[in-house]
């Protein structure tokens, strides 16, 4: 087998557009995601899965894209808080969180945003226990838990109303 | 992040043998919630990072066969989590693997790999010794089982070779219907190691099992406890000298998490909750137990 310090090719698809790339093998997925894709809605923060701020969708799962190497996505689909907004419309949960004034200063709010996301298309009608433990490993300095929660709620109500009129 | 190669054998026979070839220098990477944060920390150097995902003979998930349940060296806390028959049959597993760090951690952290990190607070290795579980590992000279129990040494320290990795953890189906819990102390709910963890299980005849976590250099079946309560698991004043019993079997550090009297008299504590519930699922479910 080929063992190279050299960039390594992969494919994956961001957002839903098929990406080719070459990482780094020691790159992590949230590193290319900001310094290569330029997605920095993306946030790093603590660096070591405690925070949350970087969490994405990985292949349906909220993943913390600090402790998986970019090069392990290869073949995988990945959404980041870019990926939520639809022709210029914020997605539901984005919206419920703007109404429910759940975003503070802000920096937590795309990895909380995305699990939410991650819960909602598991669990469409979560209980408050469900969404406590989906939300565990996203920090919050500002300590806004209360209205992030009440937002989550919205958020379950707001897509369940979107489905019906699609309906 | 110090810089490394990266290689995605195949097959087991490429793991074993870049492993072999770069021995120390190779670091393994399953879910990779401990190695990343190891390496970028310093505390591991490897010169190659060998990836798992693509090895076909290594399963992401539990399996069941006629002799009891065999959990893949790829599986996800997630995945062991949320499956039926560990919820099921093994509940206390079930228990652990949902209160370990967090759900992103659990979509991509391993059940192997929590066993292989062997913290002495692993909440699934606590767990897990109640169910006799056996280690399938796979090394240059062939495969050998080892006990759990065997397996680990120490905080951090186990008998896996470096150029030896875990296949699977196979769980005999209990002699007799039995039920289980899982109890963990942490500072706050979410995120955080265990302070002390308890596992226990009753069976049909009144058999009990007990292990202790985050209260010794490595999680430990408390034997002299469990012998005390058996066949009489409800006898009070049995259950006073049982739990004095594992107090005595427990050695644990002062640490930021807590003293080390209190993590003793926590044991306690945590034992008689684990017990009454899981007698009392065992009698909840009358058709399965007792």
């Amino acid at each position: 087998m080929q063992l190279t310090m050299e960039p390594i090719s992969i494919t994956v698809e961001v957002n839903g557009s098929a990406q080719r790339l070459k990482v780094m093998p020691y790159h992590t997925l949230a590193v290319v995601i900001r310094e290569q894709l330029g997605l920095l809605g993306t946030k790093i923060s603590c660096g070591e899965g405690e925070c949350g701020a970087c969490t994405v969708i990985l292949d349906g799962k909220a993943v913390n894209s600090c402790m998986v190497l970019a090069v392990e996505v290869d073949g995988c689909s990945i959404l980041t808080i870019e990926g939520l907004a639809k022709n210029g419309e914020l997605h539901p949960i984005q919206t419920a969180f703007i109404e429910e004034g759940a975003v503070q200063c802000g920096f937590c709010t795309p990895g909380m945003v995305m699990s939410t996301k991650a819960l909602l298309d598991e669990t469409p009608e979560p209980e408050e226990e469900q969404i406590r433990e989906a939300l565990a490993g996203n920090l919050c300095r500002c300590t806004g838990y209360h209205r992030i929660i009440n937002a989550v709620h919205a958020a379950a109500r707001k897509i369940a109303v979107h489905s019906d009129e699609a309906k | 992040m110090k810089r490394f190669t990266y290689a995605e054998p195949k097959n087991l026979a490429e793991v074993v043998s870049l492993i072999r070839q770069y021995g120390a220098s190779a670091s393994i990477l399953a879910g990779g919630t401990d190695l990343i944060n190891h390496i970028s920390h310093g505390k591991l150097s490897p010169e190659i990072v060998v990836s798992l995902r693509s090895v076909a003979e290594l399963s992401k998930t539990v399996a069941e066969n006629s002799e009891g349940l065999e959990i893949g060296a790829l599986a996800t806390l997630t995945t062991v989590a949320e499956h039926p028959l560990v919820r099921q049959r093994y509940t206390a597993l079930a228990e652990a693997a949902v209160k370990v760090g967090s759900k992103q951690i659990r979509n991509r952290g391993t059940v192997v790999g929590n066993v292989c990190n062997a913290s002495p607070a692993a909440d699934t290795v606590t767990a897990l010794l109640l169910f006799d579980p056996v280690l399938c590992i796979l090394g240059e000279g062939g495969r050998r089982k080892v006990a759990l129990s065997e397996f680990l040494l120490g905080p951090g320290q186990t008998t896996l070779a470096a150029a030896e990795l875990v296949e699977n953890i196979f769980l005999p189906t209990p002699i007799k219907p039995t039920a289980s819990t899982y109890l963990k102390l942490s500072r706050r709910e979410g995120v955080d190691l265990a302070t002390v963890g308890v596992a226990t299980s009753v069976d049909l005849s009144g058999n009990v099992r007990i292990a202790l976590g985050a209260v010794g250099p490595k999680a430990f079946r408390a034997f002299s406890a469990e012998l005390q309560l058996k066949g009489a698991p409800r006898d009070a004043a049995r259950l006073e000298r049982a739990i004095r019993l594992a107090q005595d079997a427990a050695n644990p550090i002062s640490d930021l998490r807590a003293s080390s009297e209190y993590r003793c008299e926590m044991v306690g504590v945590l034992l008689r909750q684990a017990l009454q519930q899981a007698m009392a699922r065992c009698e909840r479910e009358e058709g399965r137990c007792s």
